[in-house]
């Protein structure tokens, strides 16, 4: 049985000259929470799309539970649950004239869990969709997805306007979903001290590239704040192991990447009072992020 | 005001060109046509794309009450304003082109030219102007639920005035040729009734106006309002249509196919009952017409433009809905060929039904006395029917942005109010049936090929 619930391998997809994404490896394991972080315009909802085939990619490759979406698209969406932000049901007017649409799709669809849901999400088949609170339909969104007990959901930034009780309530029905560790998340979200919680697993894409990848623990521990003084008024250009975020005269701060000589490259420089600090994976997305400020 | 009736034209004003195009075209062909069923099939009610359906539109999109409410203007400019946008200036601006039109016809027509069938043409159409605006001004905004507090009891309220507008437009449009010189109607009531409304209209659009701006206009009130008008139709095919179907008790299947068939019939039961409401609504229309009049080649024509308009209501009414959700539907375990097999082919079924409705009205109605049957097919009426189906792949492709109004309002009137295969392409039943079946398949070829390119193709396209 293959370990891994998504397979991406040298995935492309673009949109006229202004947007490429790719090309992409990513190995989502199976049971993971795989959060995906980027900005704005970065190429996540492509990738995410591409994932669930919606879509198809210009070259390479992507197997979910080792199925290809040629030609077992449906089977794969049968598998799958989704959670995005442009998602609108308001032409099904009741709450449960969404579900009974929706039901009808999966053989699988449990209605005790389904009931469940609807009793922790205070929704009920009368409400009426147009009324529902932003919150509610988000919860509304989330109920479609989870009632047929997919074993893999992809969650396109669905907590993005929820207020921090209703974060905290999806986030716990997340965490139900995947306690019994057979069911796959990949979720993009801005929500990054959430993300760092919840999240066992990060990738990050910038402009349609992957930056990094890895367990959750590794990555920020991978990486350190970094303030140091450089003597003489030399200059310190980025590099693969280090990230300038700002100067002010000989007085340094960077992002340094343990794992690739960052310490060595700066006692190679004369760097002094060398002081460094844990990041937060906000931090972390900020500093590799931004505008590079190298000298 | 100026400025908002100003903006409000700069914002429409290829709306205005074709509306006053077309009002070019009818004025010639009724001054200088010898035709009556020519006349008739000119009668294109102007206001149903000028005026008040565009203060609808801005008003469904709420952005411009949301705008005007920030501004320094008082509810009395605004809501005079969107009367002069909606009523007076469309009518003067038609009656210009209207008198244009009559002067270089009279200096330059070799045949007599009719200036009171000219003028007569744009007073039938000016005149409802004022009723159309009425109507989309008529119900209070921001009113709470409940029947006591208006909502409902003005929803009652607003569905009779529009059936009654309605049955007075279907009135006006069988008998338009009798209303041109030399008259063979009374039309002075329907003068005084239409001036009338467009007067009351001037009253009432300042009151609407401090309505819409002081009720909280947010998308979620607008999704509301939209919900809550298409929910009437919905709650009618859940209780009376889907039992006969069997869809109210459809169970899961073992295949997941359920969900396909709910949403072919999401798209098929919505169109059939709207649809035959309104094609009994127009059989009972021409059983009277018939029955003052006798048979006339008139209504028969009259009939067949007005068929196309009730196939089209009800696929612009009821398809919308569900392409705006193709996001969530691409979601759905169902491949791209039976999504675009379903949003195509439910309309087309819709289509044909209505179609065997409009043939058996038309057979009952004229047994035994000269109709023969199925002539339908012999006008191009399949092409006619099946051409709604190229703006499923564009409202996907584009959503429903200008090019696609521009294209929905363009084929109304060419194919709708011209009639243009039936007048100007002559196919065999067997040609027109093969024409419409092309444009079926390349309808259903283009969505499919649509729906697999990419998702930034109908991403972010909710209303």
């Amino acid at each position: 049985m293959n370990t891994n619930a998504i397979e991406i391998r040298g995935l492309k997809k673009s949109y006229g000259p202004g947007f490429q994404l790719g090309p992409l490896d990513l190995d989502v394991p199976r049971g993971a929470i795989y959060g995906l972080i980027g900005p704005n315009g970065a190429g996540k909802t492509t990738a995410l799309d591409l994932v669930l085939g919606l879509g198809k990619n210009d070259a390479g490759e992507i197997r979910v539970f080792g199925l290809d979406h040629g030609r077992e698209g449906v089977a794969i969406k049968r598998r799958t649950g989704y959670v995005g932000p442009e998602l609108n049901f308001s032409a099904w007017n009741r709450v449960g004239r969404a579900l009974r649409f929706v039901r009808g799709f999966y053989p699988d669809w449990d209605d005790a869990y389904c009931a469940e849901l609807m009793k922790a999400f205070q929704l009920s088949p009368g409400d009426r969709i147009a009324t529902l609170s932003f919150g509610a339909k988000t919860k509304l969104s989330l109920l479609l997805a989870l009632a047929h007990r997919p074993e893999l959901l992809i969650l396109d930034e669905p907590t993005t306007g929820l207020d921090a009780v209703s974060k905290q309530q999806i986030f716990g029905e997340l965490l139900k979903v995947v306690e019994s560790g057979e069911r796959t998340v990949l979720i993009s979200s801005h929500g990054l001290s959430d993300l760092e919680r919840f999240a066992d697993h990060v990738a990050l894409i910038k402009n349609g590239r992957l930056m990094l990848q890895g367990r959750m623990d590794e990555v920020v521990e991978r990486f350190r704040l970094a303030d140091f003084f450089l003597p003489n008024g030399r200059g310190l250009p980025n590099g693969a192991a280090l990230t300038v975020l700002k100067h002010e005269g000989d007085r340094w701060q960077a992002v340094l990447d343990m794992q690739a000589g960052a310490t060595e490259r700066l006692r190679g420089l004369e760097a002094q009072q060398l002081a460094l600090a844990p990041l937060t994976l906000e931090d972390l997305f900020v500093a590799l992020v931004r505008e590079k400020e190298g000298v | 005001m100026n400025r908002i009736v100003w903006d409000h034209v700069r914002r429409w004003w290829w709306v205005w060109l074709a509306v006053n195009g077309y009002v070019i075209y009818g004025v010639l062909v009724v001054a200088t046509g010898k035709d009556r069923t020519d006349w008739t099939r000119t009668f294109m009610p102007l206001a149903l794309f000028l005026g008040g359906a565009q203060l609808s539109a801005d008003l469904g999109r709420g952005d411009i009450p949301r705008l005007l409410r920030t501004l320094p203007v008082t509810a009395r400019e605004v809501g005079r304003a969107w009367w002069w946008a909606s009523v007076g200036l469309p009518a003067l601006v038609s009656g210009v082109v209207t008198a244009v039109t009559l002067g270089v016809a009279v200096l330059v027509s070799r045949v007599p030219v009719s200036v009171p069938g000219g003028v007569c043409y744009w007073l039938t159409n000016a005149l409802w102007f004022g009723p159309w605006f009425l109507v989309a001004v008529f119900s209070p905004r921001g009113a709470d639920k409940g029947w006591k507090n208006g909502r409902q009891r003005m929803g009652v309220a607003r569905c009779l005035f529009t059936v009654v507008f309605m049955l007075g437009m279907m009135v006006i449009l069988m008998f338009f040729y009798r209303l041109v010189p030399p008259y063979s109607v009374r039309w002075d009531i329907f003068l005084v009734v239409a001036a009338g409304m467009s007067v009351a209209s001037w009253f009432r659009a300042e009151a609407f106006a401090a309505e819409t701006l002081g009720a909280v206009k947010t998308n979620t009130e607008t999704a509301r309002a939209t919900a809550e008008s298409l929910e009437v139709l919905d709650q009618f095919v859940d209780r009376h249509v889907r039992p006969l179907t069997g869809g109210q008790h459809l169970a899961r299947s073992a295949e997941g196919y359920g969900g396909l068939r709910l949403l072919f019939e999401s798209i098929y039961l919505p169109m059939i009952s709207l649809g035959a409401f309104m094609v009994m609504l127009m059989g009972v229309m021409l059983c009277w017409g018939v029955r003052r009049s006798g048979y006339d080649a008139d209504f028969m024509g009259v009939f067949f433009s007005f068929m196309c308009l009730l196939v089209w209501l009800p696929f612009i009414v009821v398809l919308p809905r569900i392409l705006s959700q193709m996001r969530w539907l691409r979601t759905l375990p169902i491949s791209s060929t039976q999504l675009a097999g379903v949003v195509i082919c439910a309309p087309v079924a819709a289509t044909l039904t209505l179609l065997g409705l409009d043939e058996l009205i038309m057979v009952l109605i004229r047994s035994g006395a000269g109709y023969v049957p199925l002539a339908p097919l012999y006008w191009g009426c399949l092409v006619e029917l099946t051409l709604p189906m190229v703006l499923v792949p564009l409202v996907v492709w584009r959503g429903a942005d200008a090019v696609v109004l521009v294209t929905v309002v363009g084929l109304m009137l060419v194919l709708c109010v011209a009639n243009w295969p039936t007048q100007t392409v002559t196919l065999s039943p067997g040609e027109n049936a093969g024409v419409a079946l092309l444009v079926v398949l390349g309808s259903f070829a283009l969505t499919k090929g649509l729906l697999e390119r990419g998702s930034r193709v109908y991403r972010g396209q909710t209303p």
